[in-house]
């Protein structure tokens, strides 16, 4: 097929080949178009706008739901997992105080002893302590 | 072209009218476009309706009006492509497969022409069909609109969106390749020498 295809005249070939294309073009007939063609077209084309316009509704809807889902199931987990404890101080101000500064400030806790009252004398009365 | 830089543009605005005038302007050619790329003249009103509706869609993208032909090539040619993708995953319907009713509706419509010319013209298209039925659905496309529809150089390298050069290239190969067919159906079946 080779041999045959090379030995040909291309150029006669070719002259033949585009006589064909001419002759194809002249043979094909001009499809007339239906008498509806224009009001299915609109249909179609506003039929394809309207699921355009559902599916982007669709779509708005879903993401609002997942966020939504996506909420609920932060708020349920907030209550469900266990909140660490609260610190509790059991002791007082100057003594966290003395605790966190370090000994340069042993000074002030001498000071704030200095500073308490002296034990008061022995109520003959009632025999309590103090007041 | 067949309708004025201004309308386009008022379609490619939204302006429905501009758009009616448009479709009413090409729709001839672009089904007798649609008939010759995918040879089923059932289908060609829906893939012509399909053109027109991702015209729709897409005009306003359109930023040059100038090029509005070639666009609508463009589309044309993406939709029969597409259609063509799709009937092949789709299983022919074939003589063998009509009923007996179709089967004499196909032979009476065939009766009715009984008329010398169009013979001859179905002749030449059935020729042509099993000709460019050889090379691939690219080439087979690529020389319809080069060799029959008569797209200029300038034009097809807008619908293919490459340079000359590269184009200049595809044609030849197609070329080659459906001269190929041409020389080997005319080997097989001398007789058809004279048909075309």
């Amino acid at each position: 097929m080779r041999e045959q295809f090379d030995a040909r005249e291309p150029s006669e070939l070719n002259a033949r080949l585009d006589e064909c294309f001419a002759a194809y073009r002249d043979a094909c007939p001009e499809p007339e178009p239906a008498a509806d063609f224009m009001p299915r077209l609109w249909a179609r084309i506003e039929g394809r706008r309207e699921s355009q316009a559902a599916a982007a509704w669709r779509r708005w809807t879903e993401a609002f739901l997942s966020l939504a889902a996506a909420a609920c199931l932060a708020i349920v987990l907030l209550q469900v997992v266990p909140q660490t404890a609260p610190v509790y101080y059991h002791s007082t101000y100057l003594d966290q105080l003395s605790e966190e500064a370090g000994p340069e400030h042993m000074l002030l806790q001498d000071v704030a002893q200095a500073e308490a009252p002296p034990p008061l004398p022995p109520n003959p009365a009632n025999g309590v302590q103090g007041r | 072209m067949l309708v004025d830089i201004e309308t386009v543009e008022r379609a490619r605005d939204g302006d429905s009218v501009a758009f009616t005038a448009i479709v009413n302007a090409y729709r001839r050619r672009v089904l007798g476009t649609v008939a010759r790329l995918i040879g089923r003249p059932d289908d060609v009103e829906d893939v012509a309706q399909e053109v027109f509706m991702r015209l729709y869609d897409s005009l306003a993208q359109l930023r040059q009006p100038q090029i509005f032909e070639p666009w609508l090539y463009r589309l044309t040619t993406n939709a029969s492509l597409d259609y063509l993708r799709k009937r092949k995953r789709r299983p022919e319907s074939r003589m063998s497969d009509l009923s007996e009713q179709q089967v004499l509706a196909a032979d009476a419509r065939v009766g009715t022409e009984s008329d010398r010319d169009n013979k001859e013209k179905k002749r030449v298209r059935e020729f042509m069909n099993e000709l460019l039925g050889r090379v691939s659905e690219q080439d087979r496309l690529l020389l319809i609109l080069k060799e029959v529809e008569g797209l200029s150089l300038k034009e097809l390298e807008s619908v293919y969106d490459v340079n000359e050069n590269a184009l200049k290239v595809r044609l030849f190969r197609a070329r080659q390749r459906v001269l190929k067919a041409f020389a080997s159906m005319r080997d097989q079946a001398p007789l058809r020498k004279g048909a075309v």
